[in-house]
């Protein structure tokens, strides 16, 4: 374990200058604790000890996930291994894009974690945004408004150089409110573009860090000093993982543009009647799936043929 | 002389001019029957079934124990539970339900062990009250337990015939379910996350079952400490892919914090409501009702009178004067508090407190059995930190039971200062200013500010006594 032989020796230079004697075996004992990599285990197989084989991608989803290399190695443990390892950083172009201007741990756009009413970003049909994590714990997220009256289509692309989960949230912090769907792209696979239908009334997209199964609050500290919490002389640097930057375009489509082409015409008429049917019950919306059901009644029929027409 | 009581209170209304709570009278509950529960094991919940058919409640006990154990308890008939078995777990358990989950026509319990190899088991029952060692259903690599499984609930989701296992995973913040496909074999079906938008830490606690929109088939209600609202996952098929959530209502100045939750049909309409806790920081405590309106929308929520001392923790429903409707029993912690409210009108969700005990520190759970055979509800309930577990026997004059009419109970001691939690934790009564000091400021959702949810959080946490430092009045202790 390089990074307890690194703690030791950093107590008692010999241990490494000269041997690794049971002075320094009591050390490890008493100042690793905790610490798993490497381990036994594949990193993107799931197992009950803590830690996994590969030092680099252990350490990687331990500094992201603690539980990794405290607890048990367990599937969140393997598939961010699988997200996360073996990436570098994968740096985004933001220009052009309109700033968000977050300053760093201040949140402003958090949603229901500081007020609905002016927590939200207001987003515009054709204009790209760009922003930056603000911090990690408590983490930052950006709500944007999607708010409306009737079922729209927009088209939505993200970029983003951290892990991202993307949700659609229906209603206001009161409640009831519901995440419709939760996606979480791979990483550094470039822009994300989903067509989709904003509901009626109120509702919000959310950009946070993380992925299918967590929410990331560790490794994507800003970069600058918090005011309200200044580092001790002995902490360590701020922590990023990853790069912290994202940018998101939202483009405001004809209902019945199916598929995304900008026109609504005889190929969206054509998708529509190969989508004809109840949309399955019981399974998670997913909105990289066609979605063809115009009217939002859990059936594609007749009645989305006159909604599709009438966007013509 | 219970007679003699209800002619008196309702000769009382009638000049008063009355009508709403004549016939009415305050609820009366006995002094507190307690048993210390063998160190360093300290409770966190229980479950009741009359395992030897001798018409008193037996008890399944839950709790976190550094020595690895949960237990069975034999009720006596007196209020007191006597050791019937201890069995061994590989963890904390928070939670533990019964059912026959091998269809052997015993009932089995089913529990989730905490830790770092968190693991879903069940203990078979093989006669009466008496169970094997645990037999491991899913683990970290097989059907994959989620994250601090804190809580399990039992149903036939998949409406398969079987019972099947729905998991709340406290640091995993999801619900999971398991389905049961024969011979102890449990297949995960579902993982639901929750509370993915707050900024902070949902901490789900505790899940419960139930039909909430009157489709036949079971349904999954959470609390959600950490977000401090109530989550609804709707079965769609034998699919559970998401839920909605219910923020708990501003009370005052705060928004509450969330500990526990039950259903139970609060308002006789024939579908389930969840009632909770509402822990405040500021004003004196309250319980919760989400009211469903039939189709598991919990959109209207009531808010009624809790605990007048300490930080509401928990609450249970039930008759206690055989008068139809719901009153109410709920525990507090920092002090360690049960009070007794009596329903004021079935129609409404308010109760007028007749008595608040102080006993303890924390009270985890409570719930309510004919302890002494004299057909009335009785309370039992444990102190988590003081490892013990109590009853009070009913003594409320009612209709059609034979309840000792006419026990006046003792008045509440008045307030005294104390040295050491010791003493509180042998039920000594501090004052709330001085109870409120140990509470440490945390942000323990982690949603940059301190709250109500916070302190539910730590308190739910907690189970050992806590070192409450009593400043000493010039002149010394008293």
């Amino acid at each position: 374990m390089p990074e307890c032989c690194g703690i030791v020796c950093a107590l008692n230079p010999l241990c490494c200058e000269i041997t690794w004697d049971q002075a320094c075996a009591d050390a490890a004992i008493d100042g690793c604790d905790g610490i798993n990599c490497p381990a036994i285990g594949l990193c993107t197989e799931a197992h009950p000890t803590p830690g996994c084989s590969d030092f680099q991608c252990c350490d990687l989803v331990s500094s992201i996930d603690g539980w990794c290399s405290w607890a048990s190695w367990d599937e969140l443990c393997a598939r961010m291994a699988t997200q996360v390892c073996g990436q570098g950083m994968c740096p985004i172009d933001v220009s052009g894009a309109i700033d968000e201007a977050e300053p760093c741990y201040q949140r402003l756009s958090d949603g229901c974690g500081i007020g609905y009413a002016s927590g939200r970003i207001v987003t515009e049909c054709g204009v790209s945004m760009k922003g930056r994590v603000a911090s990690g714990g408590p983490r930052d997220l950006e709500w944007f408004a999607m708010d409306g009256v009737g079922r729209r289509r927009v088209r939505l692309t993200l970029e983003a150089e951290f892990p991202v989960e993307l949700q659609y949230f229906r209603g206001d912090c009161e409640g009831p409110n519901e995440v419709k769907w939760l996606i979480a792209p791979a990483l550094c696979t470039g822009a994300l573009s989903l067509n989709f239908i904003v509901d009626n009334g109120a509702s919000s997209m959310i950009l946070g860090a993380g992925n299918s199964d967590e929410s990331l609050r560790n490794g994507l500290d800003c970069d600058e000093i918090n005011p309200d919490n200044p580092p001790q002389p002995d902490d360590p640097p701020p922590e990023m993982l990853f790069g912290a930057r994202w940018r998101v375009r939202v483009d405001c489509l004809a209902i019945g543009d199916i598929d995304g082409n900008g026109t609504v015409g005889p190929q969206d008429v054509a998708t529509l009647l190969n989508a004809w049917g109840a949309v399955a019950a019981g399974f998670a919306f997913d909105p990289r799936a066609i979605d063809a059901d115009l009217d939002g009644n859990g059936v594609v029929g007749a009645p989305d043929i006159a909604v599709l027409f009438n966007s013509w | 002389m219970k007679w003699t009581a209800n002619i008196a209170i309702a000769a009382a209304c009638l000049f008063a001019g009355k009508t709403a709570f004549c016939g009415e009278v305050p609820l009366v509950f006995g002094p507190l029957i307690y048993d210390q529960l063998p160190a360093p094991f300290s409770p966190t919940m229980f479950r009741m079934r009359d395992f030897d058919r001798d018409g008193f409640p037996d008890l399944l006990i839950a709790g976190r124990d550094p020595d690895d154990r949960l237990m069975t308890r034999r009720g006596l008939g007196d209020g007191h539970f006597a050791e019937l078995q201890l069995l061994t777990a590989s963890g904390f358990i928070d939670w533990l339900e019964l059912g026959d989950l091998d269809a052997d026509g015993k009932d089995d319990i089913v529990a989730a062990w905490r830790g770092d190899v968190p693991r879903l088991v069940c203990y078979r029952g093989i006669g009466p009250g008496l169970f094997e060692e645990a037999t491991v259903l899913a683990d970290v690599v097989v059907a994959g337990v989620g994250r601090d499984p804190q809580s399990v609930a039992l149903g036939d989701y998949d409406q398969d015939g079987d019972l099947d296992v729905a998991v709340c995973n406290y640091i995993g913040q999801s619900i999971d379910v398991f389905s049961n496909r024969g011979a102890l074999v449990f297949e995960r079906t579902a993982r639901v996350r929750l509370g993915t938008f707050l900024g902070g830490v949902g901490f789900p606690r505790i899940v419960a079952p139930g039909d909430m929109d009157g489709d036949g088939d079971l349904d999954l209600v959470v609390n959600e400490m950490g977000g401090s609202r109530i989550a609804v996952l709707l079965n769609q098929g034998g699919r559970f892919v998401g839920a909605r959530e219910y923020r708990v209502p501003q009370i005052g100045a705060e928004r509450p914090g969330l500990a526990g939750m039950e259903l139970i049909d609060v308002d006789g309409d024939g579908d389930l409501d969840a009632i909770c806790p509402a822990l405040l920081l500021e004003t004196t405590q309250k319980v919760l009702a989400f009211m469903n309106d039939g189709t598991g929308a919990l959109n209207e929520r009531l808010v009624g009178d809790g605990s007048p001392t300490g930080y509401e923790f928990c609450v249970h429903l039930a008759d206690f004067d055989g008068d139809g409707d719901l009153d109410a029993v709920s525990g507090a912690a920092l002090p360690g508090t049960i009070a007794v409210g009596r329903r004021t009108s079935a129609s409404a969700f308010s109760f007028e407190i007749d008595s608040a005990l102080q006993f303890g520190q924390l009270i985890r759970h409570l719930d309510a059995a004919d302890v002494d055979g004299d057909c009335d509800l009785d309370i039992i309930g444990i102190d988590g930190p003081g490892r013990t577990l109590f009853s009070r026997k009913n003594n409320t004059p009612q209709q059609g039971c034979g309840g000792l009419a006419g026990f006046v109970e003792p008045a509440p001691a008045p307030a005294k200062r104390v040295q050491t939690a010791r003493l509180l934790a042998r039920g000594a009564v501090l004052s709330e200013a001085v109870l409120r000091e140990p509470v440490p400021r945390a942000d323990r959702n982690n949603d940059g500010v301190f709250d109500a949810a916070d302190v539910a959080i730590w308190l739910a946490e907690m189970s050992q006594v806590v070192p409450v430092a009593i400043p000493v009045k010039a002149g010394g202790a008293q």
